[in-house]
C-alpha cells in the first residue's frame, strides 16, 4: 500500500475515527485483566507481600481459552515490546518492519505454547494452580482484625466468577453493568468479549483471505482447466446460503470451541476474495511487468505472490475489513443462538442471556458493543475503499 | 561471462525454420513461417517490419513467452549455444531467461512493477539467477543502475517507478535485463515510446553496453533510423516471412525487395524530392487470409502474373553483395532494376 493511500485514509475523518476506535478496542482486549479480574495486583498480609495477578494470567483454570492466553501473553510482554519498539525507532527502523517484527514475536511466543490439542479447552498451559479465593481470604483476615492491603484491577471480578447470591442484578456501584443469571459481572464479560470478537474477526478473515488468495491466484494465473474447476467450486459455494451452512457445520461439532467457529467461518466465506483475486490476476497476467518478470526468469511462485499479489491487495484489503465486521456478527449470532463456545464471554452469549432474562441492560450493552465494533470496521473499510479509488483521489 | 568469447564463426543464437501458430475460435493461424537467422556474439541484427508482420511474436517465441495456450512454436529450432529452446523444459527456460537471453520491452511506463522500488527489481534477477544474498544483490543492482546512466543511483534505487521519467524507466529496464550479463538481448522497440532526444541516449547506451558485454542484440523495430544507427545486419519481415536480409548499408543502398524499398521510401528525407516520398499503399494482410503466391503482390508496383501463383524463396539476387538475399522473382529476373527510383 502506497503512502498516498495512507494519507487519503488519514484525511477521511470517519475512517480515522474508525482506526482509533479499533486501536482502542485492541488496547481494551490486551489490558482486559487490568480492567476486571478477581486477583489483586499486590497483596500484603501478615504472611508477606504477594502478586497473585501475574501467575493468574497463565493459570488455565482461570483462563481456559487460548484466545485469552494469546492476549495475556501480549499483556505480560507489553513492557518488553514497548522497549523494543522504542529502541528500534531510535535506530531508524521503519514502522513497517517494527510492526512485522512485533507480530512475529507475538506469534512466536504463542506458538511456543502451542495448543497440544484442538479441543474445547484449547489452553496449552499446564499450570493448574487452584485459583485462590483471594477476596474471601481478605474478608477473613479483616474479620480477624489483621491488617490487609490489596490493589485490585479496576473491577475485582473475573468474567467467569459466578455468584448465585447476586443473580440478574441491575447496574450498580459494585457491578457497573449488572450481573447475569449466574451472577457473573457483565462489565468483566463485556471487556473480555472484546478479545473474542476481535480474534474471531481477524482469525476467520485471515483464514478465508488466505484460502481465497491462493485459489483465486491459481485460477487467474493458470486459467484453463484449473480455472474451470476453481470457478465451478466458487459458484457452488456461492449458491449455498453461508449462514445456514455455518449453522449446520457448527451443529455437527460436538464440543464447540471458539476456534471451531473461526475455522467454519473461514472455510465457508472465501468465495468473494477468490473471485476478486482471480479477476485481478487475469487482468495482471497480460500486463507488461508480469511479462517482463517471466522474461527475466523469475520463478512462477515469486511472480504470483511477490509481484502480482501486492498489486491485487487493495480490493482484497477492503473486502477483508468488511469481512471482519461480518465475521464478528456471525460469531455473535451463533452465540446468540446458543451455538457458540460456552467457555468464552462472547457478546452474543451475553445478549442471549439478556433476552432469556428479559432485562434491558443485558440486551442493550452487548447489542451496542456489537453494533459499535461492526460499525467501526465498516467505517475503516469504506475509508479504505475510497482511499484506493483513484477517481476520488485529489 | 565475458571470459568465454566465442569465435566469430559460432552463432550465439541460431533460429532455424521457425514457424509460429495461434489457434483461436476460427481455427489455427500461422503468423510466422520459415524464419531463419543467426546472431553472432557482439553483433546487432535488426528485425524490421510493419506492425503485425510477426516480428514481436518472433521475439517472444525466442523466450517461449507466447501467450499460452493459444500461441505455440509449430516447427523449427531455437538454438542458444547449441541448446534448443523450442523443446527445453520450463525449469531450464527459467534459468536461461534473464540469465542467458534477456529482453527489453517497448513500454517502459508499464514494464516495471508499480509496487516495488526499482533497485529491488534489478536485484531480484541477481538473487534468482546468481544466488546472491540481499546485500550483495543490492550493491550489484546499484552498480548496474549507475552503469546505465542513472544519476545518484544509490538514492534512485529506493524510488518507485512512478517517480521516474520514461527514459529513466527504460534505463532501469535495461539494467534489469542486463544485470545477469546475458549472451543475447532481445530489444523489442526499446525506444519507440520515448522522446527523440532520449531515444538517441538510450540507443547510444545500448551500443556501449553491447560492446562492453560482448552480447548479441536482436533489435526489433519499425524505425529505420534506429536500424541505421545501431545494427550491422538487418532482416525485413513481411506477413510472417523474412523477405530480405543483408548488411544494413547494402540493403539501404540498394534494396532487392519491393517491400524493403517501400519501407525506405516511406521515410521523408530532406535530400530527396517530395516525389520520392511514397508510403506503401494498403496494409499488412490478415494472417488468416494471406494472398496466394507472394504475400506482398497486392501492394507491389512490380508484381507479375507469376507472383500471384508461386511463393518466392529467399535467395541471393544476381549481382548482390555477399550476405544479401531477397525473396522476389522480379529482382531475381531483372538484375538491373533500381527499386529506389521513384516510379513513373
Amino acid at each position: 500500500m502506497t503512502n498516498g493511500v495512507l494519507d487519503a485514509l488519514r484525511r477521511d475523518r470517519l475512517a480515522r475515527f474508525g482506526l482509533h476506535a479499533i486501536a482502542g478496542l485492541v488496547a481494551i482486549a490486551v489490558a482486559a485483566p487490568l480492567l476486571a479480574l478477581d486477583q489483586p495486583l499486590v497483596l500484603r498480609t501478615r504472611g508477606g507481600v504477594s502478586f497473585p495477578f501475574f501467575p493468574a494470567l497463565v493459570n488455565r483454570l482461570l483462563f481456559e481459552n487460548a484466545v485469552d492466553l494469546l492476549f495475556n501473553l501480549a499483556l505480560l510482554a507489553a513492557p518488553a515490546y514497548g522497549l523494543g519498539v522504542a529502541i528500534a525507532r531510535r535506530r531508524g527502523v521503519s514502522w513497517r518492519r517494527v510492526a512485522v517484527g512485533l507480530a512475529a514475536l507475538q506469534v512466536l511466543l504463542f506458538v511456543a505454547c502451542l495448543p497440544e490439542r484442538f479441543g474445547p479447552i484449547a489452553n496449552p498451559l499446564h499450570l493448574e494452580e487452584p485459583i485462590p479465593d483471594t477476596k474471601a481470604e481478605i474478608a477473613a483476615s479483616e474479620a480477624r482484625g489483621e491488617p490487609v492491603w490489596a490493589v485490585f484491577p479496576l473491577r475485582p471480578f473475573s468474567y467467569r466468577e459466578t455468584d448465585p447470591a447476586h443473580s440478574v442484578e441491575p447496574p450498580d456501584r459494585t457491578h457497573w453493568l449488572g450481573t447475569d443469571k449466574e451472577g457473573r459481572d457483565v462489565f468483566a464479560r463485556m471487556v473480555f468479549g472484546t478479545r473474542i470478537s476481535l480474534t474471531v474477526g481477524v482469525v476467520a478473515v485471515s483464514l478465508y483471505v488466505a484460502i481465497g488468495v491462493v485459489l483465486g491466484a491459481l485460477a487467474g494465473w493458470f486459467g484453463g482447466r484449473i480455472d474451470l474447476l476453481i470457478s465451478r467450486v466458487i459458484e457452488v459455494m456461492i449458491c449455498l446460503p453461508t449462514f445456514f451452512l455455518i449453522l449446520a457445520l457448527v451443529a455437527l461439532v460436538e464440543q464447540r470451541s471458539v476456534f471451531h467457529v473461526m475455522a467454519i467461518i473461514g472455510v465457508t466465506s472465501w468465495t468473494g476474495v477468490a473471485r476478486l483475486v482471480r479477476a485481478e490476476f487475469l487482468r495482471q497476467r497480460a500486463l507488461d511487468y508480469v511479462q517482463a518478470a517471466v522474461a527475466l526468469g523469475i520463478p512462477t511462485w515469486r511472480i504470483l505472490f511477490l509481484h502480482m499479489l501486492p498489486n491485487a491487495m487493495g480490493p482484497v484489503l477492503v473486502s477483508a475489513t468488511f469481512g471482519v465486521a461480518s465475521a464478528i456478527l456471525v460469531e455473535s449470532s451463533l452465540a446468540f443462538l446458543g451455538l457458540g463456545d460456552v467457555s468464552v464471554a462472547s457478546w452474543g452469549a451475553t445478549l442471549n442471556a439478556g433476552r432469556l432474562e428479559q432485562k434491558a441492560w443485558l440486551v442493550l450493552v452487548p447489542g451496542f458493543a456489537i453494533f459499535f465494533v461492526v460499525s467501526v470496521f465498516n467505517l475503516v473499510g469504506e475509508g479504505l475503499r475510497d482511499a484506493l479509488d483513484p477517481r476520488l483521489r485529489s | 561471462m565475458s571470459a568465454a568469447p566465442p569465435t566469430a564463426a559460432t552463432p550465439v543464437l541460431q533460429v532455424e525454420d521457425l514457424a509460429i501458430g495461434f489457434h483461436g475460435r476460427e481455427g489455427a493461424v500461422r503468423v510466422v513461417d520459415g524464419v531463419s537467422f543467426a546472431l553472432e556474439a557482439g553483433e546487432t541484427v535488426a528485425l524490421v517490419g510493419e506492425s503485425g508482420c510477426g516480428k514481436s511474436v518472433t521475439a517472444l517465441s525466442l523466450l517461449r513467452l507466447l501467450p499460452a495456450p493459444a500461441g505455440h512454436v509449430e516447427r523449427g529450432r531455437i538454438l542458444v549455444d547449441g541448446e534448443d529452446l523450442a523443446v527445453a523444459s520450463e525449469a531450464r527456460l527459467r534459468t536461461l531467461r534473464g540469465g542467458t537471453i534477456s529482453m527489453v520491452f517497448q513500454e517502459p511506463m508499464t514494464s516495471l512493477n508499480p509496487v516495488f522500488p526499482v533497485g529491488d527489481q534489478v536485484a531480484e534477477a541477481l538473487v534468482v539467477h546468481h544466488g546472491l544474498d540481499e546485500e550483495a544483490a543490492r550493491e550489484a543492482a546499484v552498480a548496474m543502475l549507475a552503469r546505465v546512466g542513472i544519476p545518484a543511483a544509490e538514492a534512485r534505487a529506493d524510488e518507485y517507478p512512478h517517480q521516474l521519467s520514461g527514459g529513466m524507466r527504460q534505463r532501469v529496464m535495461i539494467a534489469m535485463a542486463l544485470a545477469c550479463r546475458p549472451r543475447v538481448l532481445l530489444a523489442d522497440e526499446p525506444t519507440t515510446a520515448l522522446d527523440v532526444t532520449v531515444q538517441a541516449q538510450i540507443l547510444a547506451l545500448l551500443g556501449d553496453l553491447q560492446r562492453e558485454l560482448g552480447m548479441a542484440v536482436l533489435l526489433i523495430t519499425h524505425d529505420l533510423g534506429v536500424v541505421a544507427q545501431l545494427a550491422r545486419r538487418m532482416l525485413v519481415m513481411y506477413a510472417g516471412r523474412v523477405v530480405e536480409e543483408g548488411r544494413v548499408e547494402d540493403v539501404f543502398a540498394r534494396p532487392r525487395h519491393p517491400y524493403t524499398a517501400g519501407l525506405l521510401r516511406s521515410i521523408p528525407r530532406l535530400d530527396r524530392s517530395a516525389a520520392a516520398f511514397a508510403p506503401i499503399e494498403g496494409s499488412v494482410p490478415d494472417p488468416r487470409a494471406l494472398p496466394p503466391g507472394c504475400a506482398f503482390h497486392p501492394r507491389c508496383a512490380h508484381a507479375e502474373p507469376r507472383c500471384r501463383g508461386e511463393a518466392p524463396v529467399l535467395a541471393p539476387p544476381p549481382g548482390a553483395p555477399r550476405g544479401q538475399r531477397a525473396a522476389c522473382f522480379v529482382t531475381a529476373a531483372r538484375p538491373g532494376l533500381e527499386l529506389l527510383e521513384p516510379g513513373p
